[in-house]
């Protein structure tokens, strides 16, 4: 099936995690794929140098160590993603697995979540951003919704703003713009309420519902190949920050995908972009396990999500130190995670 | 015979030690043991350490460098269970530092149960130079020059500056 | 696995062999009728050490303490070090004028491997004391140096 991707250094994976999810702990330092790890030396000494930069989110631009790419893999029928098995307490023996993938038939690309003044109508913002879909859906933005159990959202102002549903036809790399006309005026809140997530009310000021339609209505050849009758639906949640004037910043805070009555939580495996998805080269060091240098990286650790080693360097150190190389944090899992295209099926 | 089997890993981090150099470092490997490491490390500036002083003469107003010291000698093995285990690094030039003792020996974490093996010569090499920047006479290797540099600080820094003069001329 | 041999393609370079063995001698050895130290803690060549070898019992050399030298020059451990007692003893290998351990009469000097070590020497020189035409030697008086 010869649907080319445009776009294919997007191309990404997503690795998810079962509901409930812990909280995240932020890594307490970052891995930069090329340069050396920011650990600090027993005396605190702060390495100063960029690659050193320790206690710091990562910057929020695409060559971090935060690569969570997400989803589809260029055949059209194949939206898989990485994911840990739905089993919460994973038996104490088995210690390293694979990633389950499971397909995701729509993606918002959560870096390109923006919202802008909408022209022809000042003091109201339009949301943008690019996604991928499989099947025709639908995207539905709110403003201060409030996640159900049930996965439904509902708004925690509907007297300031009701939900705009926008239909969409499939297709991969796509731009969303919301028509003008339909978008928010932000200046109705409060710019601390616009930059707070409440993760444990889970109120999101931003919530964007991306969901493809019922099979029963699709029209065409890949009917078969989605024999579940349940729909996807992929929430991106969101916060604003202010930037220089009127202009708001997007930061996303939580992906989730729901997946035949499974909630997952989109959690992002640090290292993961700058693996071994577009082909292994041995002189690249960002791609390299970080222990044998040699062997393209393909083993994520739990529960810091940091993925950096080979599997064979992983279960060798499983039983030595059996800490993460990156952030010393004992490993508790191993997923063996493979990105390359075309084996996904099985 | 010593340099049979060398894993892949010792080889590619000495070509890339050996092309793209980290300021004020250099390593090279022994002829006869590709595990054994030949080091220098330049003091860091704004340190005791320093290696280059420079002056300015009021008069003309013209500006230059002289050469004080500053250039210290080490060496490094990576032992067999390496990169499991950390690399063996010590001084080789004297240096009045609360956290390297009269051997050269390193009083620093990621030598010893902080080490990881995501560090590599590099990394630990940087840390040594950032360790010159930043005594820590709380966790002290050398007891008394811990005490000199807890009670009479200036005094030590002078001791040390000293040193470097006498013992890290590179020469 | 013999301290500082590392496997066999591994080899640990002189310094960092003898650091291994500061290390050792300073948690100290079995029963502590061996033992040794560096003696110039400035000498970051490692190069002097003083071993201490307790007479073994059921020998004339029961209950005496022997002071030895050991000189590990730059060649160490491709080359043993030179060995020379401080305490007179009168056993077969050891030279009667200077305390010089003689290498052609003690097989472990003889037939050096880069593996062995300070400790070993000294651990063989204590059996060497107990072998049967030593054990019984008449020996100088207590307290006497070469």
């Amino acid at each position: 099936m010869g649907l080319s991707w445009s776009n294919s250094r997007r191309r990404t994976t997503t690795f998810y995690h079962p509901h409930p999810p812990p909280p995240p702990p932020l890594p307490p330092y970052y891995y930069h794929p090329g340069e050396a790890v920011s650990l600090l030396p027993r005396h605190r000494i702060k390495i100063t140098t960029p690659p050193y930069n320790n206690h710091q989110q990562p910057p929020h631009h695409h060559h971090n160590l935060t690569l969570i790419l997400h989803t589809l893999h260029l055949q059209p029928n194949v939206g898989f993603t990485s994911a840990l098995p739905i089993q919460l307490d994973p038996a104490p023996f088995v210690d390293h697995q694979n990633a389950k993938r499971i397909r995701n038939d729509v993606n918002v690309h959560k870096d390109t979540l923006k919202v802008e003044i909408d022209v022809s109508n000042p003091d109201h913002f339009l949301v943008s951003f690019v996604f991928d879909a499989l099947f025709h859906g639908s995207i539905t933005i709110f403003y201060f919704a409030k996640e159900e159990p049930d996965g439904r959202f509902v708004p925690a102002f509907p007297e300031a703003h009701l939900p705009v549903k926008i239909s969409f036809q499939k297709g991969l790399g796509q731009r969303f713009c919301q028509p003008s006309g339909t978008g928010m005026d932000l200046g109705f809140f409060e710019l601390d309420d616009l930059s707070k997530s409440s993760p444990e009310e889970d109120v999101f000021p931003l919530v964007i519902v991306a969901e493809t339609n019922l099979p029963d209505d699709l029209t065409d050849e890949h009917f078969d190949s989605m024999p579940n009758t349940l729909r996807h639906r992929q929430i991106t949640q969101a916060v604003f920050e202010k930037k220089n004037g009127d202009n708001f910043n997007v930061r996303v805070i939580r992906q989730i995908l729901w997946v035949a009555g499974v909630r997952y939580e989109l959690r992002e495996i640090y290292g993961i972009g700058s693996s071994a998805a577009e082909g292994f080269d041995d002189s690249d060091p960002g791609k390299e396990c970080v222990i044998c240098m040699t062997e393209p990286k393909d083993t994520a650790v739990l529960p810091c999500r940091h993925m950096c080693m080979c599997s064979e360097c992983a279960n060798e150190l499983r039983l030595q130190s059996n800490k993460c190389p990156i952030c010393r944090q004992p490993i508790e899992q191993l997923i063996g995670i493979k990105i390359n295209s075309g084996d996904q099926r099985g | 015979m010593a340099n049979s089997n060398l894993p892949r890993r010792i080889i590619k981090e000495t070509q890339r030690l050996l092309s793209e150099p980290a300021p004020g470092i250099s390593a090279s490997p022994s002829e006869d043991n590709m595990r054994y490491f030949n080091v220098m490390i330049l003091g860091p500036t704004q340190s005791p350490y320093e290696g280059l002083g420079s002056w300015r003469s009021p008069s003309t107003s013209s500006c230059g460098v002289v050469e004080t010291g500053g250039v210290f000698k080490l060496e490094l093995f990576l032992p067999e269970e390496y990169p499991m285990a950390a690399p063996k690094v010590r001084f080789l030039t004297k240096i009045y530092h609360p956290n390297i003792d009269k051997l050269g020996r390193i009083c620093l974490d990621i030598l010893k149960d902080k080490w990881s093996p995501a560090l590599q010569i590099r990394t630990v090499l940087l840390s040594i130079q950032a360790l010159l920047s930043a005594p820590n006479p709380d966790d002290p290797l050398s007891e008394n020059i811990a005490k000199h540099w807890k009670t009479k600080e200036a005094e030590a820094v002078e001791t040390a500056k000293e040193w470097t003069r006498l013992y890290a001329s590179g020469a | 696995m013999t301290l500082g041999s590392g496997g066999s393609s591994v080899v640990v370079p002189r310094n960092f062999r003898l650091l291994e063995e500061l290390e050792r001698g300073e948690k100290g050895i079995g029963d502590g009728t061996v033992s040794y130290g560096m003696d110039d803690g400035d000498d970051i060549y490692m190069r002097s050490w003083t071993g201490t070898v307790i007479g073994p019992h059921n020998t004339v050399h029961e209950g005496r303490i022997y002071q030895l030298k050991l000189f590990c020059d730059k060649d160490y451990p491709e080359k043993p070090p030179s060995v020379r007692f401080h305490s007179r003893i009168n056993i077969t290998c050891v030279n009667h004028e200077t305390g010089v351990v003689e290498p052609k009469k003690f097989a472990l000097l003889a037939n050096w491997q880069r593996e062995y070590t300070m400790e070993d020497i000294l651990t063989q020189l204590k059996k060497e004391m107990a072998t049967p035409h030593n054990r019984k030697l008449v020996q100088p008086p207590e307290g006497t140096y070469f």
